[in-house]
């Protein structure tokens, strides 16, 4: 009883292989996602390496900026070299990208996970943290591996699946099929099941080069990412099966099949998107424009009075003889103020992206593709909800970064030498949520039972020759 | 049998085939639904940007008793406007910056990217109209053409056909010509609907109008392109079947692949500068100075010297002119000498990127017609370019004019802490006005992609010609 069905397999994959098309296709399908995973993988070395480099480069910083203040110098001169090295010389307080940034580093790219705070405003400012890129490849979309994998995964299912049952009929085969056979289904289900294996364990294959090229890859990452492509692989499979049932052409059945790539690849996550907006609004960027200049007057116009406040909540920080104040100590108090309005501001783009991202995570089993990216963007850690608590974070490190030199500017001491070993660091912790990642596995596996379920209901048109 | 007869014959039996009832239908409700809000979207922001602009002025204009270097720090912003066609082509702009601040001593990039607010699709590409047309409807065209001839052969009508005297060239025209002329009518009603949607709104300049029919000819050529491939395949290929996985292998390739892959090829062939590495750099020059310059100390105290000899004085404090402000003259021509140093070899570097693109479209119609379309719609990166620099050359006018109010009401060194402007020196500041250029700019960058579709179509019209012996039942 147990060897039937390894007979019936040895015999399928015997088929399969002697099918020109399917060894094209699957040919086809691995160079382009090994290139992908090559492509990302390094891509993901580089970032890794990018930000130790930041952080060396940093550490430079500092150590010449004790340097320096080790030297004697008078109050004013300390202060303001103080000021220099807190606005502009802040360690880069980077977004940790997790175990799964092999998947692709676009997003880290698109958004800008490095932030530099600073005592003046870094939301008026973002010079620094803002990153180069040339608008005409980021449209054209990089060779990621998770979104090239999104995209041909499908696509290669299709070629493999396409007309097996249809082509079989038009061309008189499968009535011999049928007549040799006891289960016709059985047939199809070993046919479909090895064609799932190819295409899955050729994007696993790829995936694994992905993750050996990233130094910083993880084994917790690498296992969810091979879930979520499975299941990716089996919802594929069972919409490419029940295409197979359906009456039609095998023309019609491959055109139909594409229909759906095209839907759950643009369609459906544009109409998420769309009704996402009006769920979770956006708040406006441009908008932003107008309110963040009118904090900024508002708090020009009061600077005297912010200069005043901070000193009267702050007399230890007062010089000791009376003077009259000018920039940067006249400045400081004004750029706290100004902070105070525009960073709830921006900090609720960040806040509605994430919302957003939650909002579309429920739902974004309508389209394994949006499902697969989203995913992927857990692992990688950019996912929109990581990247909020990570504004959050770089907040606090702010606050802590200006509560460190604030006062000691404003009392025109500035940093003593040894004052350099105390700085603020900023702690970001390697908050993987790898549940949501298998909640999504879980919905999107689901959903392929539930085609597997119709499959399993339509079986019958198999027994017909 | 002549051509008009087999056109008609063609055109009756796409007609009756109920795949193209159901394609056309589709693809006719997507364009309609995707150009209508696409327009939609377009007016609102138009709207946003307006009443933005206008009160980003205000708040100049009201800034109140400050120093004029103050109030010039708090600065202005430049936003783009977007041409007509932006409906229908959005182009680079989800990855464009939105707005432009411009202040003294530096000059800023455009911030607030559309795109990083997206939701992670935006990688698999944006559902717009011009998404409709440069990627789906040559999809149509291979789902309408792929089995025009297989399908013959393999029903055997082909043989008919043969022997009633109908030479294969005249059948390839006349399968050609009709596929064309339903693509063309599809391609009609878009751009007709697009030009009336601007129209609606209030927006289509004649400049606009040249602009979109300069568009649809191209796409016209490029549908051609793709109309000529997928006969020529369905002529050479044994079955269907074949005949439509390898069309769609190249539709994916076209679409997908080589974009992608030519992306990653400019990445890595003319990498960019880190935004950090880039800043520092351009700090650095001005610090230091350029190659053969003096560092700013010795450029300063060489500039006040020549001040005092010019003017016969002894000290700073006694010239008869705003002394801060000449110096701040002096500092930021040559800061702007460093910042278009460094900002044209960024955009050299752009360009050197999109020139390997343009390598890369020798692989895939798809990327040139792309860059046409977008180059028409007035969002690629040449026309931003052109308003970056129209911003930048603004930017520069604005602050020259403020430091030379400042020297003009000032003596010697006055402090920086005076508050000695007010609102009628904010409001004497011209607004900022932009011209986006004509079509002749957009036909001048567009013309080496012109040439390589054109090739792509002679490419693919001599492969059509090559399959009429193939025609031989």
């Amino acid at each position: 009883m147990t060897a039937m069905p390894m007979r019936l397999a040895r015999a399928e994959w015997q088929r399969f292989l002697k099918q020109r098309l399917n060894l094209w296709v699957l040919a086809v399908f691995a160079l382009l996602l090994g290139a992908s995973a090559a492509w990302s993988g390094l891509a993901a070395r580089d970032y890794r390496a990018a930000a130790v480099a930041q952080q060396a480069d940093w550490e430079q910083l500092r150590l010449k900026a004790r340097a320096i203040a080790a030297q004697p110098a008078d109050g004013t001169k300390a202060m303001m070299a103080a000021f220099q090295f807190a606005r502009g010389d802040a360690p880069p307080a980077q977004l940790p990208a997790l175990g799964g940034l092999a998947l692709g580093t676009g997003a880290f790219e698109l958004l800008g996970p490095d932030a530099r705070v600073t005592v003046e405003s870094r939301h008026t400012d973002a010079r620094k943290a803002e990153r180069l890129g040339n608008p005409l490849l980021e449209d054209l979309g990089l060779p990621d591996f998770s979104t090239v994998l999104a995209l041909l995964l499908p696509l290669a299912i299709l070629g493999l699946s396409c007309g097996l049952v249809q082509e079989e009929r038009e061309q008189g085969r499968w009535p011999w099929v049928v007549a040799q056979c006891a289960r016709p289904a059985q047939v199809f289900a070993m046919a479909l099941g090895l064609r799932g294996i190819a295409a899955w364990g050729i994007a696993a294959a790829a995936s694994l080069l992905a993750f050996a090229l990233d130094p910083g890859a993880t084994a917790g990452a690498l296992f969810c990412w091979l879930a979520a492509v499975a299941a990716f692989c089996a919802f594929w499979l069972a919409l490419a099966g029940l295409f197979c049932l359906l009456p039609l052409s095998s023309g019609s059945a491959a055109l139909g099949l594409l229909a759906c790539w095209l839907l759950s690849t643009f369609a459906i996550p544009a109409a998420l998107d769309a009704w996402a907006d009006r769920q979770e609004p956006m708040p406006s960027r441009l908008a932003a424009i107008a309110a963040i200049r009118d904090a900024q007057q508002e708090a020009e116009v009061h600077m005297d009075a912010h200069l005043a406040d901070w000193y009267a909540a702050h007399p230890a920080a007062a010089p000791f003889a009376a003077r009259s104040h000018a920039w940067p100590v006249s400045f400081l108090p004004r750029y706290l103020a100004q902070d105070r309005r525009i960073r709830p501001l921006m900090e609720s783009f960040d806040e509605a992206r994430a919302r957003r991202f939650a909002w579309l995570e429920h739902r974004n089993w309508l389209s394994p593709n949006l499902a697969l990216a989203m995913a992927a963007d857990r692992l990688a850690g950019i996912d929109a909800p990581r990247y909020l608590r990570h504004v959050q974070r770089v907040n606090t490190y702010e606050d802590a970064w200006r509560d460190f030199f604030v006062p000691r500017i404003m009392s025109y001491q500035g940093l003593a030498a040894e004052d350099f070993d105390r700085l603020p660091r900023f702690e970001a912790p390697s908050d993987a949520s790898t549940w949501e990642v298998l909640r999504q596995v879980l919905l999107l596996g689901l959903v392929a039972l539930a085609l597997s379920g119709c499959i399993a209901l339509a079986r019958k048109s198999l027994e017909k020759p | 049998m002549r051509l008009f007869a087999v056109v008609r014959k063609e055109l009756r039996a796409l007609l009756r085939d109920g795949r193209f009832a159901v394609l056309a239908l589709s693809m006719g409700l997507l364009l309609a639904g995707l150009l209508v809000t696409s327009a939609q979207q377009h007016r609102r922001l138009a709207a946003e940007k307006a009443q933005v602009a206008a009160a980003v002025r205000a708040q100049w204009d009201a800034q109140g008793n400050k120093h004029p270097h103050r109030g010039a720090h708090f600065g202005l912003y430049a936003l783009r406007p977007d041409s007509p066609l932006a409906a229908i082509d959005p182009g680079l702009d989800p990855y464009l910056g939105q707005a432009l601040w411009l202040e003294p001593h530096r000059r800023n990039m455009t911030r607030f990217r559309p795109a990083a607010d997206e939701a992670p699709s935006v990688r698999f590409g944006q559902l717009t109209p011009a998404f409709a047309l440069v990627a789906l409807l040559p999809l149509f065209i291979i789902a309408l053409a792929f089995n025009a001839v297989s399908a013959e052969r393999e029903s055997g009508t082909l043989r008919m056909l043969h022997s009633a005297g109908l030479p294969g060239s005249r059948l390839l025209a006349g399968k050609f010509a009709a596929l064309m002329s339903v693509v063309a009518l599809m391609l009609l009603a878009c751009v007709g609907g697009g030009l009336a949607l601007a129209a609606a709104g209030g927006s289509a300049q004649p400049d606009a109008i040249g602009r979109g029919v300069l568009a649809a000819g191209s796409f016209l050529l490029y549908y051609g392109i793709f109309a000529a491939l997928a006969l020529a395949v369905s002529a050479w290929l044994p079955t269907s079947r074949l005949s439509l996985f390898v069309l769609l292998g190249l539709w994916i390739a076209f679409v997908f692949v080589v974009p992608r892959l030519g992306a990653a090829a400019a990445e890595r062939a003319v990498p960019l500068p880190t935004a950090e590495r880039f800043w520092s750099d351009i700090q650095r020059d001005y610090a230091q100075g350029l190659p053969g310059d003096p560092d700013l100390a010795t450029r300063g105290k060489a500039f006040e010297a020549e001040l005092l000899q010019r003017h016969g004085a002894k000290r700073l404090e006694d010239l008869p002119f705003g002394v801060a402000a000449v110096r701040r003259m002096a500092r930021d021509a040559y800061a702007d000498r460093v910042h278009a140093l460094h900002f044209d070899d960024l955009w050299r570097r752009h360009m050197l990127q999109a020139q390997w693109l343009r390598a890369a479209a020798a692989f895939s119609p798809v990327m040139a017609m792309r860059a046409i379309s977008m180059k028409m719609a007035g969002t690629d990166l040449m026309h931003q370019r052109h308003f970056e620099d129209a911003a930048e050359a603004y930017r520069r006018q604005v602050n020259a004019k403020i430091d030379q109010w400042d020297a003009d009401h000032t003596r010697g060194l006055a402090s920086f802490d005076d508050r000695y402007a007010d609102n009628d020196l904010w409001r004497s500041v011209d607004a900022f006005r932009y011209v986006p250029p004509g079509i002749g700019f957009a036909l001048k960058a567009a013309l080496p992609d012109f040439a390589l579709l054109l090739a792509w179509a002679l490419g693919a019209g001599w492969l059509l010609a090559a399959s009429v012996r193939k025609l031989q039942p």
